[in-house]
């Protein structure tokens, strides 16, 4: 079975009139389907390249990026985004903003999941709502919603979280990643959270700052019992993967 | 639906402000009075002359003669049209103009040094020479005012266009959305307000335009009735006008104003 994204030698350098700069250098690696991994490093180290990378928004100078063993381009609807705002349209209600994507690629919204994911994510009463009627969670969840109406196979969130309160951070951090689960999306999370990869994800990817090569990959387990992110927070593996991490972070800066 | 459930001092809040809004309401009306009376009694003692500066009472005996034979009615109907007419022109080229230039970035960088240059310049100037050009007819007012008014719009509206947040593309860009997508879904329904606040300044500008156009190549309407009046030192007759264009301004804006607040109801 292909992995569903494979990242094979990518570099990536944006150019002005003052010089190049180097973004990404030479970097590879594979997600699994299905597998949720998280990329945390310095700011500004590329990991917004890397997505725009995986999106198609930009082409890599060298190296290659496939999904499910095909080359990147010729599927771009297999990949969902997460800005980090939610950015809902307040001149639509709700449910007009969720199939906004639907909209755009001409499918009826009938015939999607959208209605079955407003039902089992607590939003069918809020269909008619204007956004600005929406919790900052509820906003969140609609956000994922309209990515997830096109059914893609990857989802890449983009520091989705940053914009939230701290309380509501942590309460949509781990609803998203169960919805996530739970509809069997392989998901690429870029934050610069520690605390927020290691209890959302499986595996978390060290990035050096720029230009951003892979520094650690660590594996992300914990006991069966530790079922909600708060669970993970409270364990105390999680002090372990935190040190793990800080470390390899601060390494670097020094 | 929860009447019982107000507090005294909610009440009280209320009843502030709502005496606040008939205060105001009040001062406005005695301002307006008070100018009214003042200029009334001065010209009566002969404090002003009122052969040049004119009375209310003379505006009402023009107003009555002039309303009379319906010739103050052609005057304002004919400069309403041409406003009208030269607005909605200003604004559909503005908006088309301005869509354009977002459309072709490259075509925006080369002309708007132009477009700086025809809006810094008194549109005034211009007017003589468009009346050379396509000579003493009604088109030549609506031109002006057009003049006068587009290419302010057309920087507004592009300026606007180019401030939205490009994260916002970027969404419609990963829902796989093309140009033509992020125009329809992002571009125009956010930029609404701004069109309608555009559409304010038009406004007022194409009456301005009207007006000079009026002056200067026309045998009808209120700028005419105003300049021909002052000629023949009938100033009863000017501040009429002047007096039934602050009216005509007033409409105009409120008519503006009654449609952005529907539709940023909506907006916001």
């Amino acid at each position: 079975m292909h992995p569903a994204l494979e990242f094979e030698d990518v570099s990536f350098s944006y150019h002005t009139i003052n010089g190049e700069v180097p973004a990404i250098n030479h970097i590879s690696f594979t997600v699994k389907k299905g597998e949720f991994i998280s990329i945390v490093g310095p700011s500004g180290c590329g990991k917004s390249t890397l997505m725009s990378l995986i999106c198609g928004l930009i082409t890599p100078e060298s190296g290659h990026i496939s999904i499910d063993g095909m080359p990147l381009g010729s599927q771009t609807s297999k990949i969902g985004y997460m800005l980090q705002k939610d950015y809902l349209f307040e001149w639509r209600t709700v449910y007009d903003n969720v199939k906004l994507g639907l909209e755009i690629h001409r499918l009826d919204p009938k015939e999607s999941n959208i209605d079955t994911m407003l039902e089992n994510y607590a939003l069918k009463d809020f269909t008619d709502a204007k956004p600005s009627e929406l919790s900052g969670g509820m906003r969140q969840r609609a956000a994922l919603i309209r990515t997830l109406a096109l059914e893609p196979e990857i989802l890449l969130l983009d520091e989705p979280f940053s914009a939230l309160d701290y309380q509501t951070r942590l309460e949509v951090g781990g609803d998203i990643a169960n919805i996530i689960k739970h509809e069997h999306k392989t998901a690429i999370l870029v934050t610069h959270d520690i605390s927020e990869a290691i209890s959302l994800s499986e595996r978390v990817l060290v990035f050096s700052a720029r230009p951003a090569t892979i520094k650690a990959s660590i594996d992300i387990t914990f006991p069966d019992e530790c079922k909600t992110s708060m669970d993970k927070r409270n364990s105390a593996k999680f002090q372990n993967y935190f040190k793990l991490i800080w470390e390899e972070l601060t390494n670097e800066t020094k | 639906m929860k009447q019982s459930n107000i507090s005294e001092r909610q009440l009280e809040y209320i009843n502030s402000i709502k005496r606040r809004k008939i205060i105001i309401f009040i001062a406005r009306i005695l301002i307006f009075a008070a100018f009214m009376g003042l200029w009334e009694a001065a010209a009566r003692t002969s404090a002003i002359n009122d052969f040049i500066f004119s009375s209310p009472s003379r505006m009402l005996d023009s107003l009555i003669t002039l309303a009379g034979d319906g010739s103050l009615f052609i005057h304002i109907g004919v400069t309403l049209a041409e406003t009208i007419l030269s607005f909605i022109i200003t604004t559909v080229l503005g908006i088309t103009i301005a869509l354009v230039l977002w459309a072709f970035t490259g075509f925006a960088r080369v002309i708007d040094v132009y477009l700086v240059i025809l809006n810094s310049l008194p549109k005034t100037a211009l007017a003589p020479v468009l009346i050379v050009w396509l000579g003493n007819n009604p088109k030549t007012i609506v031109i002006t005012a057009i003049s006068v008014a587009v290419f302010g719009s057309i920087i507004t509206l592009y300026t606007g266009f180019n401030s939205m947040d490009p994260d916002k593309i970027k969404l419609i860009t990963t829902l796989g959305g093309s140009r033509r997508h992020i125009l329809t879904k992002v571009l125009l329904p956010g930029s609404l307000p701004l069109i309608v606040s555009n559409m304010k300044v038009n406004i007022g500008l194409c009456l301005v335009g009207v007006i000079i156009g009026e002056f200067l190549a026309a045998d009808k309407g209120l700028g005419y009735l105003i300049i021909y009046s002052s000629q023949v030192f009938k100033m009863d007759y000017v501040m009429l006008s002047i007096f039934v264009l602050c009216i005509i301004a007033m409409g105009l804006y409120q008519i503006i104003n009654y449609l952005e607040k529907r539709l940023c109801v909506e907006n916001n």
